[in-house]
């Protein structure tokens, strides 16, 4: 019969063990991602990395429910998310995506570390916060852009563990509780190996939250003697002075972001106070709404002063917003003709995790507000909690609802177009909080007999939920190109109802330059919508004036900048026009002349008017 | 020390050095509107890289906004300046709250019964001259310990009263962290050591015909006859190549076949070579492409294609 003493050394053993194994895995994975470089699409994000980052994941879930103190979990939740994000960000020699915004950042944070301006043909050129960090980073170390453009979006994946810890010590919150929420933490995070406007701003969310409320909320810990009036205003000064940086600086970064954040700071604190049962219910709801109300006059004068900003993209934005189609689909038009197993695939790899962190996090806000709406008396296991830390989850919570009906809203209205993901980000960023509080709920709910069978109940189900989260975090995180169903493009030819690997290959890069140096400076290149991204990637503006995509090609001659699907990247343009077969008929078709080939990107020219080179017709056909 | 581990190591030091400088000022500014012992180690980098990021931010924009552009030394120089005022401003209130937690703890002992005023002087007689209050008895003392204790919160890395862990424990906590760095060293000694080192991929060759000279190839494949086809090879590979190009068009009956070769063409790593391929064709023709292979010299697999039309006018809609 085990000891007490006997069972904690073999705790500390597991424990030790998952250590060990973890920081060797992740070391692994990164020595390895860091010197694959590689310059082609593969058919797998963890193609060769796969084996450290399972063993780095499964010594991760162990280490994470045998760890005892909050703050080691947050150090371990830390370093998994910088490097589920560092992974697949270093793994590939230029930035990964083409799609999406990574090329309009690129380009502005190239401009701004050779010119030192913002590129006026840069999308956010109002809004470099991010940007000139990063270039400012490119200039100090010396390095090439590359460099800090893949690897400075991981490491801001830090920053969502360390709020969550934060909130969590400061509330302060049970440890049980602490520890679910912040091992749920890293699988919350958005894909930041790509660069992204609304994933490098949500972790910020999280911070101007936990800011807010731990400042009304939270102690001010242990200082050097002092009166317990002024330590706390000390704490508040800090943390006001801190909010209101934060606050300006999110409205530099991100303008979808600067706009959403004091909207919903000014809702969730206006509903805080609309009665005093709401008060009463809710901490901090004057300081949100102070100070949403501040960034929001913060952000009105910044576009007040930027008119041409307001006019030339708040405009195309909100067009873009109301017409869905004018946007590449994310949810594959022909979504339908799958079976249903194709389509629990397909959902699988888009937001399975989501899916999860959402349920999760649906029965914890449940909870949170069950003894409100009954009007009874705290529980015993909520009365663990101090008062302040139970309201400033109900605020929490209260926010968490208000994007959940954003998220609910813009679905409705534009299914499978690509607004709804913006929100759905911000959103499942500040899951870990109310689904660690489901985890926690429930063991506590588990009444065992002894203190060895409860702790062997609770660390079951939190490792239970950990497995669960992280294998559809990585299938999401991760998509594996060939998992996804294909769908018949033309009689006898599949392809992929969608490419979710998107790679920037050499080969792209190298037709590019092809095309910017070697092709007449008046001749009309048309690309597709891949290409025409990857052109500002890799060849910033300068080839802008002559692109086309095939829609809006003009009546005069043109070069076709097209690809095979595959080593050389991916297509985003319908199955019909991005098929291995349509594009060797295009190759093949009489008058139509190859002049340029790499093996995976190739140029065809046209010496006819080219008004619509995907559906023109040589004479004779 | 060989160069090309020196520039590494330099290289090392200037990354390091940049991630210093982005992270100064936000440290700084945490320490002064934090003072020691109010924050832990994440909760201080936490706040450190937020007040950072929101700092060089506004600072960068700002001198954006300047008209003058973006300068990174400006900007490196924005920063240390901030983090000077920042370290010189939490000395001095530092100062300051040490004088007056001074005077606070002369007064808490007095409160205690554990120092005494001279009335009128503004003496202070702390003990041990002035005999202490009895404690409470041990078993009382524990269960109000108990009843004190942050319930199931987060441990701090000080003590309830604010004083720091005992030397001793601070020390055997060190030893976690140095055996994760060890763990972490050898793994990538051993990585290093024993890994083959994939090979990045992508492209190895471009393949095209020159533009300058598309219109007249084209022009004068529709004239027919004895004409010179130019390429180019440019070797997009890291090591030198020699490469075969062949030239193939329909000879008879409609099936196509090799009407011309250059059986070896070398190229250097990172060079373009041209080419030209004598070619002979019927005229008038305007019907027949005419297609380029490109093989590595010694395989049968071609590595790119290409395929030229004759350019007639009246053919395309213009």
């Amino acid at each position: 019969m085990s000891t007490r003493r006997s069972v904690a050394r073999r705790d500390a053993r597991v424990r030790w063990t998952a250590l060990c194994a973890f920081t060797g895995a992740a070391t692994w994975s990164l020595a390895a991602a860091a010197d694959m470089r590689r310059l082609y699409q593969d058919g797998w994000l963890l193609e060769g990395l796969w084996l450290p980052v399972a063993l780095a994941l499964a010594a991760y879930v162990v280490a994470a429910v045998h760890v005892r103190r909050p703050r080691h979990v947050a150090l371990l939740a830390t370093a998994l998310a910088v490097l589920l994000n560092a992974v697949p960000a270093l793994k590939y020699a230029y930035p990964y995506a083409p799609t999406s915004d990574t090329a309009d950042h690129v380009l502005l944070i190239r401009s701004l570390a050779v010119t030192g301006q913002a590129d006026s043909g840069a999308a956010y050129q109002h809004t470099p916060g991010l940007h000139l960090l990063i270039a400012a980073l490119c200039s100090w170390s010396g390095t090439l852009l590359w460099l800090w453009t893949r690897l400075f979006p991981p490491l801001l994946g830090a920053l969502l563990p360390l709020g969550f810890y934060l909130l969590c010590a400061r509330l302060p919150l049970p440890a049980g509780l602490a520890r679910a929420v912040l091992a749920l933490s890293p699988f919350a995070l958005p894909l930041l190996y790509a660069l992204n406007g609304t994933s490098f701003t949500a972790p910020l969310l999280v911070a101007l939250l936990a800011l807010l409320l731990v400042r009304e909320s939270g102690t001010p810990g242990s200082v050097e003697g002092g009166d317990a009036g002024r330590r706390r205003c000390t704490w508040q000064v800090g943390q006001t002075v801190l909010v209101l940086a934060l606050g300006g600086a999110i409205v530099f970064w991100h303008p979808i972001s600067s706009l959403l954040y004091p909207m919903v700071l000014l809702a969730a604190g206006t509903i805080g106070q609309l009665r005093p049962a709401c008060r009463r219910a809710c901490a901090a709801s004057g300081a949100l709404a102070s100070v949403g109300a501040s960034m929001a006059a913060a952000v009105l004068v910044f576009w007040f002063c930027r008119a041409d900003y307001v006019w030339a993209r708040l405009i195309k934005n909100l067009r873009l917003l109301l017409e869905p189609r004018s946007t590449p689909a994310l949810v594959p038009s022909r979504l339908g003709e799958l079976d249903l197993v194709g389509q629990v695939h397909m959902a699988l790899l888009f937001h399975g995790r989501d899916a999860v962190m959402l349920t999760l996090a649906g029965c914890g806000v449940l909870l949170l507000a069950w003894p409100l709406v009954r009007r009874r008396g705290i529980k015993r296991t909520e009365a663990y909690m101090y008062g302040s830390a139970r309201r400033a989850l109900h605020t929490y919570g209260l926010v968490w609802l208000l994007l959940l009906a954003v998220v609910c809203g813009v679905f409705a209205y534009q299914f499978g177009a690509q607004g709804y993901q913006r929100f759905l980000i911000y959103l499942v960023t500040l899951s870990p909080l109310p689904a660690g509080y489901a985890l926690w709920r429930v063991t506590a709910a588990l009444h065992q007999p002894s203190a060895r069978a409860r702790l062997r109940s609770d660390r079951t189900l939190v490792a239970a939920g950990l497995i669960a989260v992280a294998v559809l975090s990585c299938a999401q995180f991760y998509p594996y190109q060939p998992a996804v169903p294909a769908i018949e493009a033309r009689a006898g030819d599949a392809t992929p109802a969608v490419w979710l690997h998107l790679v920037n290959s050499e080969y792209q890069r190298q037709l590019l330059r092809y095309a910017a140096e070697e092709l007449p400076a008046e001749a009309q290149l048309v690309v597709d919508y891949a290409g025409h991204r990857q052109a500002r990637l890799f060849s910033g503006t300068t080839l802008q004036d002559r692109l086309r995509r095939a829609e809006q090609a003009r009546l005069s001659p043109a070069f076709l900048l097209l690809h095979w699907p595959g080593a050389a990247g991916p297509y985003m343009e319908q199955a019909e026009f991005r098929s291995t077969a349509a594009l060797q008929a295009w190759r093949d078709r009489r008058g139509v002349s190859t002049i340029y080939d790499n093996g995976g990107a190739f140029i065809l020219y046209y010496p006819g008017n080219a008004v619509d080179p995907f559906r023109l017709e040589p004479p004779g056909e | 020390m060989n160069s090309a581990l020196l520039d590494r190591v330099v290289a090392l030091a200037r990354l390091f050095a940049a991630a210093c400088l982005l992270l100064a000022p936000g440290l700084a500014l945490s320490y002064w509107l934090f003072p020691r012992r109010t924050l832990d180690l994440l909760e201080r980098a936490y706040l450190g890289a937020l007040s950072s990021f929101s700092l060089l931010t506004l600072f960068g924009v700002a001198l954006l906004e300047e008209g003058s552009g973006l300068d990174p030394w400006l900007l490196a120089s924005c920063a240390l300046a901030c983090a000077a005022a920042c370290v010189a401003g939490a000395t001095v209130s530092r100062l300051r709250r040490s004088r007056a937690q001074e005077s606070q703890a002369k007064r808490r002992d007095v409160v205690r019964g554990t120092a005494i005023w001279v009335r009128g002087t503004g003496s202070y007689i702390p003990a041990p001259f002035v005999p202490r209050i009895r404690p409470a008895p041990a078993r009382r003392r524990r269960r109000r310990a108990r009843r004190m204790r942050p319930h199931r919160s987060i441990e701090q890395s000080v003590r309830a009263d604010g004083s720091p862990l005992s030397t001793s424990r601070a020390a055997r906590g060190a030893w976690g962290p140095l055996f994760l760095l060890a763990t972490a060293v050898v793994t990538l000694l051993a990585y290093r050591a024993s890994a083959a080192h994939p090979a990045a991929g992508g492209p190895v060759v471009g393949f095209s015909v020159p533009s300058d000279w598309l219109v007249d190839t084209q022009r004068s494949l529709r004239q027919g006859g004895h004409l010179a086809i130019p390429f180019e090879v440019e070797n997009l590979a890291s090591y030198d190549a020699a490469y075969r190009v062949e030239a193939w068009a329909p000879v008879q009956d409609g099936e196509a076949g090799s009407i011309a070769a250059v059986e070896r063409i070398a190229v250097a790593a990172g060079e373009t070579r041209c080419g030209a391929l004598q070619v002979d064709l019927p005229p008038r023709t305007k019907d027949v492409a005419v297609d380029l292979y490109l093989y590595p010299a010694d395989a049968v697999v071609p590595l790119a294609s290409l395929r030229l039309w004759p350019l007639d006018t009246s053919t395309y809609p213009q």
